[in-house]
């Protein structure tokens, strides 16, 4: 009777000591996708060159977003599925990295047909962020749809879907590098707590560098 | 045996908590609570606070412009205002009686406003859209 209890306490500390130890690891974050060995070097996946237009028309190309780590989300206006959800945790993200110059937020429609610029510039404006630091992006559709393959965010058209568009709700991080650090569940808040960590330690990776 | 020392006695009170916690909670219209979860949450948030002022708030209807007797149209046909940049498409599939069950859950569960909208205000506001809007 007394050893199956204590064997039980046991059983449930170390259930927690082992659960804790995996999360507080200060491994560095992987970097994510597909290897591949040139030349004997080992090329990471990276995301391709691209150009877009944003909420002021201007043209957005990765040149602007090489300093930065940016946090990236693909969704339409009319979603009428899991888009405000997700949406609601990237406001979130913009609220915690606010005032961190280091950080941007890029959200790609791909319904560029309904979500033109002046849209996105309303749908911003609604959601109430400073584009300077949270920029919405639209353009050339196969372009959009091609773009968030690299992400490793399925997005298709499908006419049986609800709005017209399937496609995944997650929220990718990216490095200076354009390399793919983390994702998160958009739909997930708590899955969204482990990401703001993820976020926090890739920040973490240039501090001790500069 | 002695109730302190028998395990299955813990086990039972155990699993009368859980029981009590899951459904102890009390929500007056438990299927306009389902109808809202399923068919408005996803844009109005699971506790009805909205997302900026992209997607309303639904929460705090006693200090909103909307008026009661709208809300069954807004439901069955959107609503498209200029303050807003997004449109909501009015939900087709929905009965006059679940319109109803939603509407009482928003207005007594969530927004705590003690009132039974009857199902005959739903249909009569339902046969009177087209004049408001
Ligand atoms: C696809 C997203 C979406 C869904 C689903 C949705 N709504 Fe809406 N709702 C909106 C948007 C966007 C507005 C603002 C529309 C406008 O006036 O431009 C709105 C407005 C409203 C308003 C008026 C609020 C105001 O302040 O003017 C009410 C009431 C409302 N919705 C209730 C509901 C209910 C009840 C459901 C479920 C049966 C529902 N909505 C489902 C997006 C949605």
């Amino acid at each position: 009777m007394m050893q199956i209890r204590i064997i039980g306490i046991i059983a449930v500390i170390g259930f927690f000591v082992v659960a804790c130890e995996s999360k507080s690891s200060d491994k560095p974050l992987p970097i994510i996708g597909r290897l591949e060995i040139v030349d004997g070097d080992t090329i990471h996946h990276t995301i391709p060159d691209f150009e877009f237009i944003n909420q002021d028309s201007q043209l957005v190309t990765n040149q602007e977003l090489t300093e930065y780590i940016y946090i990236s989300d693909f969704f339409f206006t009319s979603c009428p599925s899991i888009c405000p959800i997700v949406k609601k945790q990237m406001l979130r993200i913009y609220d915690k990295y606010k005032s961190n110059s280091m950080v941007k937020l890029v959200s790609h429609t791909i319904d560029p047909k309904r979500d033109t610029a002046d849209k996105l510039k309303r749908y911003a404006a609604d959601l109430g962020v400073d584009t300077g630091k949270w920029v919405f992006l639209t353009g050339d559709k196969e372009s959009l749809l091609d773009i968030a393959d690299a992400y490793f965010v399925a997005a298709y058209e499908d006419p049986d879907a609800p709005g017209g568009f399937d496609h995944s709700g997650k929220i990718i991080l990216v490095d200076t590098k354009r390399q793919v650090r983390s994702f998160a569940e958009g739909t997930d808040p708590e899955d969204v707590d482990r990401f703001l960590k993820d976020i926090d330690k890739l920040l973490h990776e240039y501090d001790s560098k500069s | 045996m002695n109730m302190i020392q028998n395990p299955k006695a813990y086990c039972l009170v155990f699993l009368f908590l859980v029981y009590c916690l899951t459904s102890c909670s009390d929500v007056k219209y438990s299927q306009g609570e389902a109808l809202y979860l399923a068919n408005c949450s996803s844009c109005h948030m699971p506790e009805a606070g909205g997302v900026a002022k992209l997607y309303p708030a639904l929460n705090d209807l006693r200090n909103s412009d909307v008026k009661l007797d709208a809300l069954p149209c807004i439901i069955r046909y959107g609503q498209n205002k200029d303050i807003y940049s997004l449109e909501m498409e009015g939900l087709k599939n929905l009965s006059s009686i679940e319109i109803n069950n939603i509407i009482n859950y928003l207005l007594n569960d969530i927004n705590g406003i003690e009132l039974e909208y009857s199902i005959d205000r739903t249909k009569g506001n339902l046969q009177n859209c087209k004049d408001t809007d």
